[in-house]
């Protein structure tokens, strides 16, 4: 043999060569498997979705709550000091945070987006309309809405079947005006709108005598433009009787007279 | 064209060269590099890429030769006379490059990832063109033995470098994404089995050459066994993931120290393979984009910059403390700046397994290997001719460069 002319001893190299088999039969026995993992079927495939959509609905709620905790300090000033605080305009889709407090003064939030422009009608009163992913709690109602970098958004109120966002300004001449619908119901059976449209006249009231009817609009009284329903409260308790109106029905104007005073 | 046909084109374009080359002084295989660069897809586009793909067997085949033929001077008796210079020689120079290579990529801004990366490659000094420098010029003597060890040196201590890199991002890669104990295994496995197992498949082979080398006595037959061994070695650590450089390395230095019949092998290897080495150094050649030259800029003249240092000072300073020849401390490094097969073949791996690092990294590597390609093997034969080991002709004058 060839090994046995060379001055290296033959029993070295036998074990040598068993040495290297070795090697090379538990080098690729223990190879790392490079097999791909096994295509899951459509099954595992929706519950894993279902899976990964409920942890980023649970890590998004995790964010949320968070964020409301940090946001509650500032959404009670915005509540106490509406007029200080800059609100910034929200475009559709613009994702906002209520925060609110509950009945038991619990910290209450929701997320939301915002869905139309910020000119949409409610009512009288004119708001942005928002949706929410989790449903907002009666108790949410004139929540503050802030935007994902906590700047103040506007209050977010329920609108009939709606959501909606507005400004604390707007919120206040709205309720004022609510108000001032409630005082002349209340004094002279009369409901107004905006623009002193007569909708409704008390059966029983005061200025039910007058003759009064729906549909007609009021421009004076006493001879003094009203142009709201607070001017008109103020001047119908405060003239003494009796008391002109000047109205518009249809094309023409006519002056209505109240006989008896009305109270406050 | 079709692959007979680029094969036929490929020799006798090789042949042309030769003869131009020998008008010019310059090396062979720079003739080839140039002849190559000339007719593959990159300049006039007679080698398609699917030529060259096709062509790819051929140069491993070289390559795993031209590593065996390397791998003979791994003889004992040699190694115990001046193993320990040569191995420090190496293991500076390395270091340096690595050191000088990297460094600089961090100093230019790039990330340690890249930096390391380059770092590693710029350690290997081409096997094949220096090797065939050796062989046109004949050349024996202290310079030309000690370049073949350390360039055998360079070559394993550069894959264990790339190897150790390269498990390192793996293992960062794998440990931020999975993390445990089965991410370390997966990203450290490859740098062992490389190491070892192609050690092991190189000695088997290398065994089984050596007892069959005796029983053979034509030339022929001799050849046959010769290529058979190590296409044999190639393709199995080809199938094993192994490295076939270190693996036909490890045969010859195995048959070498194992067989009296060494010599008349690694002989009958020299007459015959001089076709092999040429369609190889064009296939070289024509896979050299030379359009990235334009693409170097700074990372790619640091990478020139702090390789070439390292390589003419670093054998230089490290030779002085060792009982080298002055002829050796002095022209070894310059002798060291090709740099092409394992370069190229870990840009391969790099796209691979680093796909995010592989555009900053493969440009600067390959563009590289195109100037080194190029005056590597005429500094090579300046420093051979200068040290008075080229015996087919007389020495080269510093007027001829």
């Amino acid at each position: 043999m060839p090994a046995a002319e060379s001055h290296v001893d033959r029993r070295y190299i036998a074990i040598l060569c068993l040495a290297s088999l070795l090697i090379l039969v538990v080098g690729v026995w223990l190879r790392p498997s490079r097999t791909p993992p096994p295509v899951p079927s459509e099954l595992e495939t929706l519950n894993m979705q279902l899976a990964r959509q409920r942890l980023d609905f649970d890590r998004r709620s995790l964010f949320f709550a968070r964020k409301a905790e940090e946001l509650a300090k500032s959404a009670a000033e915005v509540r106490s000091r509406p007029e200080s605080a800059p609100f910034r305009t929200m475009v559709p889709g613009d994702m906002v945070l209520l925060v609110a407090t509950g009945s038991q003064g619990e910290l209450v939030w929701a997320p939301a987006q915002t869905t139309g422009p910020a000119e949409t009608p409610c009512g009288e009163m004119i708001a942005q309309e928002i949706t929410t992913t989790i449903a907002i709690p009666v108790t949410l109602s004139s929540a503050v809405a802030f935007d994902l970098d906590n700047n103040p958004a506007g209050l977010a109120l329920t609108c009939g079947d709606r959501q909606i966002l507005t400004t604390p300004a707007t919120f206040r001449q709205w309720t004022a005006e609510r108000t001032h619908e409630a005082n002349l119901d209340s004094c002279c059976g009369l409901r107004v709108t905006s623009t002193l449209e007569v909708v409704s006249v008390g059966t029983d009231s005061v200025v039910a005598k007058t003759g009064l009817r729906v549909g007609d609009t009021i421009l004076n009284v006493d001879a003094a433009a009203v142009a709201s329903r607070s001017e008109l409260h103020g001047a119908l308790t405060s003239s003494p009787p009796p008391t002109v109106l000047t109205i518009r029905r249809g094309e023409r104007t006519r002056k209505l007279t109240i006989r008896s005073a009305v109270a406050p | 064209m079709n692959e007979l046909a680029s094969l036929g084109l490929i020799l006798l374009f090789a042949l042309f060269a030769g003869h131009l080359v020998k008008f010019l002084r310059v090396p062979e295989v720079t003739g080839y590099i140039g002849v190559g660069i000339l007719v593959g897809p990159y300049v006039f586009g007679w080698l398609s890429h699917e030529n060259l793909q096709t062509l790819a067997v051929f140069s491993e085949v070289a390559l795993g030769l031209i590593l065996f033929s390397i791998g003979g001077v791994f003889e004992f008796s040699r190694i115990r006379s001046s193993g320990k210079a040569i191995a420090w020689v190496t293991a500076v120079e390395s270091l340096l490059a690595a050191v000088l290579v990297g460094g600089g990529m961090v100093l230019a801004g790039q990330p340690w990832p890249v930096a390391l990366l380059l770092g590693a490659i710029a350690v290997e000094t081409a096997a094949a063109s220096t090797l065939m420098v050796m062989r046109e010029g004949n050349c024996h003597g202290p310079l030309t033995d000690t370049l073949t060890g350390v360039i055998g040196i360079n070559n394993v201590l550069c894959l264990l470098a790339f190897s150790l890199v390269a498990s390192g991002l793996d293992l960062q890669k794998s440990t931020v994404a999975v993390g445990g104990l089965h991410a370390v295994y997966v990203a450290v496995y490859p740098l062992v089995w490389q190491i070892v197992g192609s050690l092991a498949l190189g000695f088997l082979v290398g065994v089984l050459l050596a007892m069959w080398a005796a029983r053979v006595v034509e030339k022929g037959e001799t050849l046959i066994l010769l290529c058979g061994c190590v296409l044999l070695c190639v393709g199995v650590a080809r199938v094993l993931s192994l490295s076939p450089l270190i693996a036909s390395l490890a045969v010859g230095a195995t048959m070498v120290n194992l067989s009296t019949e060494s010599r008349r092998l690694f002989n009958a290897l020299g007459e015959t393979d001089p076709p092999l080495y040429a369609i190889f150094f064009v296939i070289a050649g024509a896979d050299l984009n030379v359009k990235l030259l334009g693409s170097l800029g700074l990372l790619g003249g640091i990478y020139v910059g702090g390789r070439m240092l390292a390589k003419l000072v670093g054998p230089w300073a490290a030779a002085r403390s060792t009982n080298l020849p002055q002829t050796v401390r002095t022209r070894l490094g310059m002798a060291m700046l090709s740099q092409a097969g394992l370069a190229i073949g870990l840009t391969l791996s790099i796209s691979e397994r680093f796909p995010e690092l592989a555009p900053v990294v493969n440009t600067v590597v390959l563009a590289s290997v195109v100037v080194f390609e190029i005056i590597g093997p005429l500094a090579a034969k300046f420093a051979l001719a200068r040290s008075g080991e080229i015996h087919n002709q007389p020495p080269l004058t510093d007027a001829a460069f």
